[in-house]
């Protein structure tokens, strides 16, 4: 694998004062990976990203792009493109003088830089809006023009620092959708920065999440979720009750009625991991872990029912499954006795943390 | 913005025969904006409220041993920065509401002429005979009516460091002596450059009667001098003495309080006496035309020149005085300054001149546009 | 379709409001500004005679202006385009440095240097004659220095001593726009230009600069007219030939009581200061317009 990869960070870091932003990092990021570092705001993540583009010095470590050493270039001197969160569209020019920017800086023939930016601008449905000042666009158009004048220099590596996050729910959507397009019709490697963690299982193969300025968990996104490394990465990606029971004896008791779940190991206090989705309920007290309807949460395609269940230490938990709505039990109001139950090999034994 | 709100403390004094008071130059800026704005002070109602437009500082002859309070008068006092002020004032609107001004004498039968003041009933005045006899007999010299009533004295002086010179200059010409060559100050007016240079330049005994190449000589030679000799035109004449006073020149066009102020400042300089002589500047109080309180007025510029008045008023702004009785009063300094012991020799030296230029063609001789024309191009060149 | 009457009558009370609500404004404009600059150019035709002045329709007072004070104009130009040029440049580099390059300091720094900047004008005229003066801060230093033996003259009374003079006066007016409309620019849009492979100083030539050009041009513009229509600086610290065209109109209108004249003066050098603002202007929007 190392010898596929594009981009490597080797040990990097930064603080500022004695405030560490980025603890040493090593990741190795392949060639026409679509990359997302996920990590909610404050993680470092956009920090790493702007160490990568060349905007903020490495206090440590090494950025290398096709086994190059750049880390102390400047960014108009390494083969990385950036789109910014908030566009950073320059006002004065129309949109297709900003597309065309970087190419005039190279000294291309004007006829080329047309054609490219022509093509360019189609890739990104901007063509009608061409002569358009900058500053006259909406913000899911600008974020275009922004993806188009970075993709036109064909970047090695294509930075997108939370680029959709100032747009609305449908945009982003739809923004989604070209933005794979794009990264299928014209390849390379994208890194993506992002909070949101819907979007980057959509677009992202490969995902970092970060945590108090570290990796806590690279992977695949199906990896991510489904064999979350400790309880943040399972709480932030997607919904998870993390029920806390401890193992003993190689053997963990979620609480009343629930199967035994084995767990080779030492003794010590775990948290389960059952995703909403994977848990079904059936009425009355049977095999199943025990437990009372608190709330149902009617959410449109489907329902979120909130049950109180006991530990086997007999202290009160929390247990939320996600059902569809023809498969909710009849009877089941508020107070309902229930059982629920999971498939083997659904429970991840995690150990106990945050 | 500038413009009016830090108004040329400098220029104030540039213009007409007299320089700014002490506090002018050296704190009062602010004194000096409200002046060119011509805004009048606050008063308080009074009975009588008597409008004096004229420069700052005179007003001490007026408020000195509470003449005003006895007679339910106030002061509006607005000061102005060039004589030409007063003209202004009294064109725009200004007659039948301005009281006094303070021409200078050479104006007088001019202004009188043109109507802009009246004639001052001098037999009227309990204090017009104790003049001494130098502005007794000036004030009606012009024409035998009197215009104005002197108030001050002081005049053009050469002033010099004597630790900078080689010897005390006996000669306007001195200036232009290569020894001096940068080190010597004009000041920036134009009727002082005119009469003092102008016989310098030719031998005339009477500079407000130039012929056009007798201005010509004179504008060329201070040209001359501009070009080649002179540091600086200071704005002021507290500009002036600064450049005393941190060695910039060792002579100067001055004025005789620049003495003190130098001293104040640990800098001593000597007055020279020129063979070619000086300008003396002597001021006066008059009564415009349609002067709203004209009685009392008259009360006033008679106050003005008392003793008490008068003591006061040169103590105050270091300026000579014209009333005989108040010379004791002065304090010695300022005795010794004015040479008040032989005041015919102080005169000898520095010229009364009778009046203006002729505002109208007058003979062979220039007219006052014409010399201010040829103050122009020295600016100029 | 028609307007119903009643949401007619409504607009009209809205236009009537507007109307009356600048009112103020407009008389006050009209009043203080439009109405004397009108009646002094009425007067720059007429003939000047003695204390009083004649109306007519000639154009002798321009020839003057320009004839007589030809020389003092470009004088007056020039050191009106010097100072505004160099002001502007000091201005523009004190207020990107603020920005960009100072980090959290820099706010504390601009308010430092504006307080200090900002000050009596003719307080700073005599602060630079005693900086510059023969036993001034700075001939002290030369000679502790060993550099001279004697003062240097050459520091005082001088054109070069106007132009330090009055910029340092007119660095804080200029820094203000430049510094406003920096702050408003995004740094990523500088971020932005580096990516596309600008240098630092293209970034500044084709992004900061044509994004702030209005306050270029402000900036500028400000300094350039202070400086044209300065006349005590000169006075004060210039030498003795340095008198600008100010003095001449003040002297017109002061001492020669020749309004027609120094009204013919005034919007001769304003009609001149214009035509450079408008050159500079469309110079400025030629070289800094995007590419």
């Amino acid at each position: 694998m190392a010898a596929a990869s594009l981009l490597e960070l080797r040990g990097l870091t930064r603080r500022y004062g004695t405030m560490t932003a980025v603890q040493p990092i090593d990741l190795a990021i392949r060639e026409n990976d679509f990359f997302a570092i996920l990590g909610p705001s404050g993680c470092g993540k956009t920090t790493l990203l702007r160490m990568i583009g060349g905007f903020v010095q490495p206090s440590d470590g090494y950025v290398l792009i096709g086994g190059r050493d750049v880390t102390r270039l400047p960014p108009d001197k390494r083969p990385t493109g950036m789109v910014f969160q908030n566009y950073g569209l320059f006002s004065h020019m129309t949109v297709r003088q900003n597309v065309a920017y970087g190419l005039r800086l190279r000294r291309r023939p004007r006829a080329e830089i047309g054609a490219e930016v022509e093509r360019m601008l189609d890739l990104v449905h901007l063509s009608p809006y061409a002569d358009r000042p900058a500053k006259d666009l909406s913000g899911g158009q600008k974020q275009r023009v922004a993806l188009a004048r970075a993709l036109i220099l064909k970047p090695k590596v294509l930075l997108l620092d939370e680029p959709l996050a100032a747009l609305d729910l449908q945009l982003r959507k739809a923004m989604h959708q070209e933005l794979l397009a794009i990264h299928e019709a014209i390849g390379g490697t994208f890194i993506l920065v992002s909070h949101d963690q819907t979007e980057v299982m959509t677009l992202a193969n490969r995902v970092a999440v970060m945590s108090g300025g570290r990796v806590a968990q690279e992977g695949s996104p199906t990896e991510i979720y489904d064999r979350p490394a400790d309880p943040f990465v399972a709480r932030f990606i997607g919904d998870a009750n993390l029920l806390p029971a401890r193992r003993t004896g190689g053997v963990i008791l979620l609480g009343d009625g629930a199967p035994p779940i084995p767990s080779p190991g030492a003794d010590a206090a775990v948290d389960v991991m059952l995703r909403p989705e994977a848990l079904r309920l059936v009425a009355g007290h049977g095999s199943g872990l025990r437990a009372y309807i608190e709330q149902v949460v009617f959410q449109g395609s489907h329902v979120r029912v909130h049950c109180l269940a006991k530990q086997a230490g007999g202290a009160e938990m929390r247990v939320t499954a996600t059902l569809g709505r023809d498969v909710l039990p009849a009877g089941s109001g508020q107070g309902a006795a229930v059982s629920i139950t999971w498939a083997e090999g659904a429970p991840l034994v995690l150990p106990a943390g945050a | 913005m500038h413009k009016t709100m830090t108004p040329l403390i400098g220029m104030q004094a540039l213009r007409g025969s007299r320089g700014p008071t002490r506090r002018e130059v050296l704190g009062g800026m602010l004194a000096a904006s409200t002046a060119s704005l011509g805004l009048p002070r606050m008063a308080r109602a009074a009975d009588a409220r008597i409008s004096y437009v004229g420069w700052e500082g005179y007003d001490s002859a007026f408020t000195a041993g509470g003449f005003l309070e006895q007679n339910g008068a106030e002061l509006d006092a607005t000061y102005i920065a060039a004589t030409e002020d007063i003209i202004t004032r009294l064109r725009s609107g200004g007659m039948g509401t301005v009281d006094i001004t303070s021409f200078n004498h050479l104006y007088n039968p001019l202004m009188g002429e043109a109507g802009l003041i009246a004639p001052v009933k001098t037999d009227q005045m309990t204090n017009f005979d104790k003049l001494l006899p130098q502005f007794r007999d000036m004030a009606t010299e012009a024409d035998g009516t009197c215009y104005g009533i002197p108030l001050t004295f002081s005049s053009c002086a050469l002033l010099y460091n004597p630790a900078m010179v080689s010897a005390a200059p006996t000669s306007w010409k001195d200036f232009l002596a290569p020894e001096y060559k940068g080190k010597v100050a004009l000041f920036s007016d134009a009727l002082t450059n005119i009469l003092v240079w102008a016989p310098v330049a030719t031998g005339v005994a009477d500079p407000t009667r130039l012929t056009k190449a007798q201005l010509d000589e004179t504008v060329d030679l201070l040209i001359t001098l501009k070009k080649e000799h002179v540091r600086a035109m200071p704005a002021s004449l507290g500009d002036g003495a600064e450049l005393l006073i941190q060695g910039e020149v060792a002579m100067i066009m001055g004025w005789e309080p620049m003495v003190i102020w130098c001293r104040e400042k640990g800098v001593e300089v000597s007055i020279a006496k020129p063979e070619e002589g000086t300008w003396a500047f002597v001021d006066t109080l008059n009564i415009a035309t349609d002067a709203p309180n004209a009685d009392l007025d008259l009360s006033l510029i008679d106050h003005a020149i008392s003793a008490d008045a008068q003591a006061e008023f040169g103590n105050a702004n270091l300026l000579g005085i014209v009333n005989a009785e108040a010379v004791g009063q002065l304090s010695p300094e300022l005795q010794e300054l004015y040479g008040f012991d032989n005041l015919d020799a102080y005169f000898e030296h520095a010229h009364i001149y009778p009046r203006m230029f002729p505002l109208e063609p007058e003979g062979d001789f220039v007219t006052y546009d014409q010399v201010l024309d040829g103050y122009d191009r020295f600016l100029r060149a | 379709m028609r307007m119903p009457d009643a949401e007619r009558a409504q607009l009209r009370r809205e236009g009537l409001k507007t109307a009356l609500l600048m009112a103020p404004a407009v008389i006050v404009f009209i009043g203080l500004f439009v109405a004397p600059l009108a009646w002094f150019f009425v007067q720059s035709f007429w003939r000047n005679a003695t204390f009083r002045v004649v109306p007519d329709f000639q154009f002798g007072n321009y020839a003057t202006a320009f004839r007589d004070y030809g020389g003092v104009l470009l004088r007056t130009l020039g050191t009106g385009l010097e100072v505004g040029g160099i002001t502007t440049v000091l201005a523009f580099f004190f207020a990107y440095a603020v920005r960009f390059a100072l980090g959290r300091a820099g706010p504390l720094i601009l308010v430092i240097a504006l307080t200090t900047l900002f000050g009596g004008y003719v307080v700073k005229v005599y602060a630079w004659r005693s900086l510059l003066g023969l036993d001034g801060i700075l001939n002290g230093a030369l000679m502790a220095a060993g550099l001279t033996d004697a003062p240097v003259e050459a520091l005082l009374f001088n054109a070069g001593a106007v132009t330090v003079t009055l910029t340092h006066y007119l660095l804080p007016l200029a820094i203000l726009p430049l510094y406003g409309a920096l702050a408003d620019m995004d740094e990523t849009v500088i971020a932005a230009a580096r990516d596309s492979g600008a240098s630092a100083p293209r970034t500044m030539f084709d992004i900061v600069l044509p994004q702030i050009r209005p306050a270029l041009i402000a900036s500028f513009a400000m300094s350039f007219l202070l400086a044209a229509g300065d006349y005590v600086t000169p006075a004060l610290v210039g030498s003795p030939g340095n008198a600008m065209y100010g003095n001449f109109i003040q002297s017109q209108f002061g001492l020669r009581m020749n309004t027609p004249l120094g009204a013919a003066m005034s919007f001769s050098l304003l009609g001149c200061c214009l035509l450079i603002l408008a050159t500079v202007w469309l110079v400025m929007r030629r070289v800094l317009r995007a590419r």
